[in-house]
C-alpha cells in the first residue's frame, strides 16, 4: 500500500504581458488588478495484491482545487474590461489492473478498468469599463445607425456580465495489453475502449442603462440573460502495436503504431464575446431598431470542440553498452480535428479552441549518453517536420553534464546545461515567428543524507525571448521569457 | 383575425327604422405593402406588418408599422407607431384621420418624422392608408392576418 499525499499552495502577482506593436515588445503596462492564488489538494492511494496467479493493482485518487483570478484582461492603461475567474473543483479517479504473476511467461496479459468524474463550478464575471462600454458597444452600435436618426449612449461607468458556469466531466475505459516475449522478439498489442462525455451549464446576464438620443428622455434598464446547457459524448477505440527485436545485447530495433486521443471541451472564455453581441443585438431589438447585418454572434454550440485524433508510426533503435547508450527514431504522426487556439476577428475579447482539419508531421530524434562512474553526460537533439502547427519547433537540443563528489558521506553533485528550441510560429498563419535561442543552466547540490541544500542558475547568459503569445481586442501581446536567475534551495526526505 | 361587430342602438320603433350599424372594431395585424417615395425615387417593401391597436373607446387608435425603412440605402429598419388616430365606424369598417402628430419610435418621439396628411380607411378585411412622414410620401395596402 502507498499514499500520496501534495498540498499546494500559491500566491502570484499579475501576468507579465507586454503589448506587441509596430515589432516592437513594450514593458507590462496596465492599470487594474492582476492576482493569482490557488489551493490544491491531491490524494492518491495504491494498493498491490500479489497473488500467486495475479497481480491485481488498485490505484484512486481524489483531486480538489480552489483558485481565484484577477486579470485586466485588457492588458493597457486604459480601462476596457476586467475579469475575475473563481473555480471549485473536485475529481475522483478509480483504476483496477490485474496483470499475470509469471513473470517468465511468453504471454504476458493485463486489462484494466479506468473511471474519471470531474466537477467544476466556474464564476467568472466580466466587467466592461467606461473605455470598453465606449469602443466594444457603443461605437460599434453607433457605427450601424444613420447620424440623421440618432444615437446611442450608455450612462453607466460599468456594465457586468456575470456567467456562472457548472461544468461536469467523466470518463470511463477498459483497456488490454498483451505482451509476448519470445527470446529476442517482445510484441506488445494493446486496445483501449474510451468513453467520454461532459456537460456544460452557463447562466450568463448582462445589464446596462442605455438611452436612444434624440428620442428617450430617461435612461432604461436592459437586462439580457443568456442560459442553457450543451453536452457532448464520444466513443473512442485506441489501439497499439509495438514490436521490439533484440539483434545483439547491446542493439535493439524497434517499431511502433499507436493511435491517440486528446479529448474535447468547452470554451468558456468565448462567453463575454457571446453576451457582448446579444447585448448590441438586444439594445437595438429593445429599441425596435433593425440592423441589416446582425452583429455576428458565437452561440454556445459553437463553445465546444471536438476531440483531436492522430495517428503515429515509428521506428527507432537503442544501444547500450557499459557506461554509453545512444538511441535514434523517425516517426510519422497524422493528426483529425486538430485542437487550434484561435482568437477571434475584429474587437474580440476572448479566444477559443477549435478543430482545424488535418495535420501531418514527420521528425527524427536522437539521443546520446555518457555516464562513466561519478560522471554523466547527455545530448539529445530533435527535429520536426510536415505541416507547421502553432508552438512546435522545427529544433530542439538539450545538452547536459554533470559530476559527483564524494565527501565523507556527503555528495556534491555540479551539472551544467544548455537548452534550446525552435525555430516555430505563434499562431496559424506563421507570419509571427520566434527565432532557435539557446539558454545555459547550471545546479550545484550538496547532499547529505536526509536532505540537501542547492542553488540553481536559469538563463545565466540572459538571452531575450517570448514564450507566450495571444491577442485581446485587436492588440497583440507576448510574455518575456524569464531573465537571468538565480534560485537557493533545500529538500527534505521524511 | 379581424372581428366586426354590428351593433344596433335602439330607443323605439321609429329610432330603430333609421339608425345605421356601427361597427366597433378590434385590434388586428395586417400584412402588406408599404411604397416609400424617397428622394432617390420611390420603392416598395412587401410583406410589411402594421398593427392596428384600438383603444376601449374604438374612437381611437394607434397604427404601428414594423421594420419600415425610409430609403432603400438606410442600413436599419424601424418600428414606428402613430397615436392618436381618429376612429370613424362605417358600414363595413372605418375612416382613418388624424392631424399633424408626432410618431413614436426608438423609445420615444420623433419629430423628424412628423406625421402629416394622414387619411385611411379599413374596408372589410383591408387596410389603406397614406401620410407624409416629414417630408417622405408614404402609402401602405394590407390585408387582415
Amino acid at each position: 500500500m502507498s499514499n500520496l499525499l501534495v498540498v499546494n499552495i500559491s500566491q502570484e502577482g499579475g501576468f507579465a504581458y507586454g503589448q506587441f506593436k509596430n515589432d516592437t515588445l513594450y514593458p507590462v503596462s496596465y492599470n487594474d488588478e492582476g492576482s493569482y492564488s490557488r489551493l490544491s489538494v491531491i490524494d492518491g492511494y495504491r494498493i498491490r495484491h500479489h497473488g500467486d496467479a495475479v497481480v491485481t493493482d488498485f490505484t484512486t485518487s481524489v483531486q480538489l482545487l480552489t483558485d481565484d483570478m484577477h486579470m485586466d484582461q485588457d492588458y493597457t492603461e486604459r480601462s476596457v474590461f476586467t475579469l475575475q475567474q473563481r473555480q471549485r473543483s473536485g475529481a475522483g479517479t478509480l483504476e483496477l489492473i490485474l496483470r499475470r504473476a509469471d513473470t517468465n511467461a511468453i504471454w504476458k496479459p493485463q486489462t484494466g478498468f479506468f473511471s474519471l468524474y470531474k466537477l467544476n463550478s466556474l464564476y467568472a464575471p466580466v466587467t466592461f469599463k467606461r473605455d470598453g462600454i465606449e469602443t466594444l458597444i457603443l461605437n460599434n452600435a453607433n457605427s450601424h445607425i444613420p447620424d440623421d436618426i440618432g444615437y446611442l449612449t450608455i450612462t453607466d461607468q460599468t456594465m457586468p456580465v456575470n456567467s456562472d458556469f457548472l461544468i461536469g466531466t467523466w470518463n470511463t475505459a477498459l483497456f488490454h495489453e498483451s505482451v509476448f516475449d519470445m527470446g529476442r522478439w517482445l510484441i506488445t498489442a494493446g486496445i483501449r475502449l474510451d468513453y467520454e462525455g461532459g456537460i456544460m451549464d452557463y447562466d450568463c446576464m448582462a445589464r446596462l442603462h442605455y438611452r436612444f438620443m434624440p428620442t428617450m428622455t430617461q435612461d432604461k434598464e436592459l437586462e439580457v440573460p443568456y442560459k442553457g446547457s450543451v453536452s457532448h459524448n464520444h466513443f473512442e477505440v485506441i489501439p497499439k502495436l509495438s514490436i521490439l527485436y533484440k539483434a545483439t545485447d547491446a542493439v535493439t530495433l524497434y517499431t511502433t503504431a499507436s493511435k491517440g486521443y486528446r479529448a474535447g471541451g468547452f470554451n468558456t472564455q468565448i462567453f463575454s464575446d457571446i453576451l457582448q453581441n446579444l447585448t448590441m443585438n438586444a439594445m437595438m431589438k429593445d429599441l425596435g431598431v433593425y440592423l441589416d447585418r446582425r452583429f455576428v454572434s458565437v452561440s454556445a454550440d459553437n463553445t465546444e470542440y471536438d476531440p483531436e485524433n492522430a495517428w503515429n508510426l515509428e521506428l527507432g533503435s537503442r544501444l547500450h553498452k557499459g557506461s554509453f547508450s545512444a538511441s535514434a527514431s523517425a516517426y510519422y504522426m497524422d493528426v483529425r480535428n486538430l485542437q487550434l487556439t484561435v482568437f477571434p476577428p475584429g474587437m474580440s475579447t476572448g479566444r477559443m479552441m477549435t478543430n482545424a482539419g488535418r495535420s501531418r508531421s514527420i521528425g527524427v530524434e536522437t539521443e546520446l549518453g555518457w555516464n562513466p562512474q561519478q560522471f554523466r553526460s547527455h545530448i539529445s537533439w530533435s527535429w520536426c517536420g510536415g505541416d507547421p502547427r502553432p508552438y512546435v519547433p522545427r529544433h530542439t537540443l538539450s545538452v547536459n553534464a554533470g559530476y559527483s563528489f564524494r565527501l565523507n558521506g556527503k555528495t556534491l553533485d555540479i551539472d551544467g546545461s544548455l537548452n534550446g528550441a525552435g525555430p516555430f510560429n505563434w499562431d496559424e498563419t506563421g507570419t509571427i515567428q520566434e527565432h532557435f535561442r539557446l539558454k545555459a543552466g547550471c545546479r550545484i547540490a550538496l547532499a547529505f543524507q536526509n536532505w540537501e541544500i542547492y542553488v540553481r542558475g536559469d538563463n545565466l547568459t540572459d538571452v531575450q525571448g517570448r514564450n507566450f503569445y495571444f491577442k485581446s481586442v485587436g492588440n497583440e501581446f507576448f510574455a518575456s521569457c524569464k531573465p537571468r536567475t538565480i534560485m537557493l534551495g533545500t529538500t527534505f526526505n521524511l | 383575425m379581424f372581428a366586426l361587430t354590428a351593433i344596433l342602438v335602439s330607443c323605439d320603433k321609429s329610432e330603430i327604422d333609421n339608425e345605421e350599424p356601427v361597427t366597433v372594431l378590434e385590434s388586428t395585424d395586417y400584412t402588406g405593402t408599404l411604397t416609400v417615395n424617397a428622394s432617390s425615387g420611390a420603392f416598395d417593401t412587401d410583406s410589411v406588418k402594421v398593427s392596428f391597436n384600438a383603444t376601449q373607446k374604438a374612437d381611437s387608435a394607434s397604427i404601428t408599422l414594423f421594420q419600415v425603412k425610409f430609403s432603400p440605402r438606410m442600413p436599419v429598419s424601424l418600428d414606428v407607431t402613430v397615436p392618436g388616430i381618429t376612429v370613424t365606424p362605417t358600414k363595413k369598417g372605418a375612416i382613418l384621420t388624424c392631424d399633424s402628430i408626432v410618431p413614436l419610435a426608438m423609445g420615444g418621439e420623433f419629430p423628424n418624422y412628423t406625421v402629416k396628411g394622414f387619411e385611411g380607411e379599413i374596408i372589410d378585411d383591408e387596410l389603406i392608408f397614406s401620410l407624409n412622414f416629414g417630408s417622405t410620401p408614404t402609402s401602405y395596402q394590407g390585408k387582415a392576418q
